[in-house]
């Protein structure tokens, strides 16, 4: 059984094809992982599946209904750009969403205490918004969009802007959520992220899809490939090896995608250095998508990524 | 409809939560109470400083006309019952050219009006008495009047009033009346006519407005009673200006929340949960009920008021019936969704304050169209000007309103045909805006022209 089946949508803006026939499945219970840098289309999909825009072309069926909101109330959206009625207390933008979800005030009430609880946040339920920090407001923007036990939550980017304390918090609460049921697509650049925490992974750009599958399925299909290195020099050591096809700068290790023998490439590497770590693995989803949507992709993740961190 | 009244709820609690709000409900009246009471202030704080002037008569008869009216109103007219002053005193000072010998009288009176000695001077033609030379019919009995135009210097048919300060017109005007009124009597005795009974045949006789008589079923006769034109006028009018005000309050706020809502970056949860329609018809409804608890306020306080007050005529208090009150809110409803929708589409068109600059003119423009034309409307309710704009939807309310409360009223069609066209008008107008929401309220970027915002409405 599917939460969310996409079958060939499109979608235009003018001249610009946003997406282009995709098509997808989001099984129950899944961590499903929409990646892709920015403007491949990820906001236009997740904004069709909660038929806030309608596609062009193409069936979408969310939680058993087709072409219509009437699932809308079991689903939990969380859009990549926040925000919160500044004037308006926390247990009333609570109260308010959830109602909007066809919540009752007083269970809502309920739920709020023991989310706010949860995230430590219990003593701002009489503050305003524009009191709180832009921390502590994206968890009251992750409850509110949480409050109604929602049976599909759909997050944009849910970790953009959150200091390592805060993500964890919310990892963690995505993860317990989804232990408990609840379906969850979220949509992220950060391809580690994805890499950590789904069990599917769609890949898309320029509104094609390039990948699609489970992320063992996915890095299988490339089969073991790739080396992670350590070692005591410069990268140069490794130009011109014959075992080498391509290399990758990772910060605290390279990544090296084979064309031969691995062995080989590491009797070279021990002949001249001293090697900290020489793992063979499977090729990581970033490395996957540049293999498959090619160097200009790269490129735009590149990009995507340092934008971000230098926003953060 | 839950959904519909989820978003009313919220943002009726928003908007009367408010400190503006409070402010507002306790401001508005004491502005208006403010204002009548600034009037008053104003009325009795005249400068009560003497005026003095000058004369020069050259006709060497009106002098002592001016004289004696001066010393009878400075005795007495410039007094209230008890004795306290209201005017100033008016202070005649005459001019003997034998005193001034080769001076120009209107120089030297210009310095010293000049210098503030003076309020004015008036200096009086010699021929002002005597028959215009354009009436030679008139020439015989007694009458001489010149034929021949070249003859008379032009200064000596000239009646005029010097001053630096003109907007001070009681003096002058009083001057006026005093001279004309002298001379016609003494062109009257001139033509052997008796000046007091040409007076006395000459009274005038002011009119008074009747309603008319009426006849009921059994052929009773009711008289026709004497109107109170103000107190007829007043309460459609002041309604009708409180309904305009009322939604001046309301409509371009609720550009300014959608506004707000798309900056802030709240509207793409909210058509998440609600559809575009759903969200704009709970802020409608919402900013109609913002303003009916206003007008509930306002004309509760206003009814408690005038069943109080002994001062109201009681032609007001019978207009502020039941139903003007319920057509005052039927209508108040139908102008917030039509002016409303018009708002709320503009600010989800625009992604910043500074691009509805733009497009508020026009907007604006439409809703203060009535107020516009409030004049001829009260002068001439049933006039072609009035019942086009009672038709004109975005103008009925007010214009409808008040051509229903001022006499004589409208035919027994004209209120339901544009009750229907309002409200047909006011579901067209929900409707676009809510097209023009659902495209623009996640738009980012420069805002759109008229004609895009069209696009957008045809291709939904």
């Amino acid at each position: 059984m599917n939460a969310v089946s996409l079958n060939a949508v499109s979608r235009s803006f003018g001249d610009t094809k946003a997406v282009n026939g995709l098509s997808l499945d989001v099984p129950e219970g899944a961590i499903y992982g929409f990646i892709g840098p920015n403007g491949s289309g990820k906001t236009t999909s997740i904004r069709m599946i909660l038929h806030i825009i309608h596609p062009d072309s193409g069936t979408i069926e969310v939680l058993g209904q087709q072409g219509n909101r009437s699932a809308n109330d079991r689903v939990g959206y969380l859009p990549e750009e926040r925000g919160l009625y500044k004037k308006l207390k926390v247990k009333q933008v609570l109260a308010y969403y959830a109602s909007l979800k066809g919540m009752p005030v007083k269970e809502a009430r309920q739920e709020g205490a023991q989310w706010l609880d949860r995230f430590d946040l219990s003593h701002t339920t009489n503050q305003k918004i524009e009191t709180l920090s832009k921390g502590m407001a994206q968890k009251v923007q992750f409850i509110a969009t949480v409050i109604t036990r929602p049976d599909l939550l759909i997050l944009d980017e849910p970790f953009s802007g959150l200091d390592p304390v805060n993500h964890e918090a919310l990892r963690d609460a995505i993860l317990d959520l989804n232990r408990n049921g609840t379906t969850v697509i979220f949509s992220t650049h950060d391809m580690s992220m994805a890499e950590r925490m789904c069990d599917y992974v769609c890949m898309i750009y320029k509104g094609n899809k390039v990948l699609d599958g489970t992320l063992q399925s996915i890095q299988q299909g490339q089969g073991e490939d790739t080396v992670r290195l350590r070692f005591d020099g410069d990268a140069s050591l490794l130009q011109g090896h014959p075992s080498v096809a391509k290399v990758t700068d990772m910060g605290q290790y390279q990544e090296v995608r084979l064309a031969g023998d691995a062995q080989a490439l590491l009797h070279h590497l021990v002949e001249r250095t001293t090697v900290q770590l020489f793992e063979i693995a499977r090729p990581s989803l970033h490395d996957i998508f540049v293999r498959i949507a090619g160097p200009e992709a790269a490129e735009a993740v590149a990009a995507t990524s340092h934008a971000v961190s230098s926003q953060n | 409809m839950s959904k519909i009244l989820s978003v009313l709820i919220n943002e009726y609690l928003r908007a009367v939560r408010t400190k503006a709000f409070i402010i507002g409900v306790l401001v508005t009246p004491l502005l208006m109470g403010g204002g009548a009471i600034a009037v008053a202030v104003a009325e009795n704080s005249k400068d009560l400083t003497d005026r003095h002037f000058v004369v020069v008569d050259r006709s060497e008869m009106l002098t002592e006309v001016i004289a004696e009216a001066m010393e009878g109103r400075n005795a007495h007219a410039i007094f209230d019952d008890e004795g306290e002053q209201e005017e100033p005193k008016w202070i005649l000072e005459t001019w003997d050219p034998d005193e001034h010998l080769g001076e120009r009288s209107d120089q030297v009176l210009s310095k010293r009006v000049d210098d503030g000695e003076l309020i004015g001077f008036l200096i009086i033609g010699a021929d002002i008495p005597e028959v215009a030379p354009h009436i030679p019919e008139l020439a015989g009995d007694g009458i001489d009047p010149a034929t021949d135009e070249d003859e008379l210097a032009r200064g000596d048919r000239e009646l005029a009033w010097f001053t630096d300060t003109p907007t001070y017109n009681d003096l002058p005007s009083t001057l006026s009346h005093l001279v004309n009124t002298a001379v016609r009597r003494h062109r009257i005795s001139g033509a052997s006519m008796d000046a007091d009974l040409v007076d006395k045949l000459s009274e005038r006789q002011s009119i008074t407005t009747m309603g008319l008589v009426e006849v009921d079923e059994d052929g009773n006769v009711t008289d026709a009673k004497e109107t109170d034109k103000i107190a007829e006028v007043a309460v459609p009018v002041g309604l009708a200006v409180m309904l305009f005000m009322l939604v001046m309050m309301s409509t371009p706020a609720l550009m300014n929340n959608v506004l707000e809502e798309k900056m802030q970056r709240i509207a793409e949860v909210l058509v998440s949960a609600v559809t575009p329609f759903q969200l704009l018809m709970g802020k409608l409804l919402a900013a109609a009920l913002v303003s009916l608890t206003l007008g509930v306020i306002y004309v509760g306080g206003l009814l408690v008021f005038v069943h109080n007050a002994d001062v109201v005529p009681p032609a007001v208090v019978e207009a502020l019936s039941p139903g003007t009150l319920l057509l005052f809110g039927v209508f108040l409803i139908m102008t917030l969704l039509i002016h409303g929708s018009i708002f709320a589409g503009l600010g989800a068109a625009c992604s910043e304050i500074q691009d509805t600059q733009t497009l508020i003119m026009p907007a604006m423009l439409i809703m203060i169209l009535p107020m516009m034309f409030l004049g001829p409307v009260i002068q001439s309710p049933d006039g072609t000007l009035a019942t086009v704009l009672s038709f004109f939807p975005p103008a009925t309310p007010m214009i409808m309103f008040m051509r229903v409360g001022i006499p004589p009223g409208v035919a027994w069609w004209e209120l339901p045909v544009a009750l229907v066209l309002c409200l047909a008008f006011a579901i067209l107008s929900v409707w676009a805006a809510s097209r023009i929401f659902r495209v623009g309220i996640l738009m980012q970027g420069k805002a759109p022209s008229w004609r895009q915002m069209w696009s957008w409405i045809r291709a939904g």
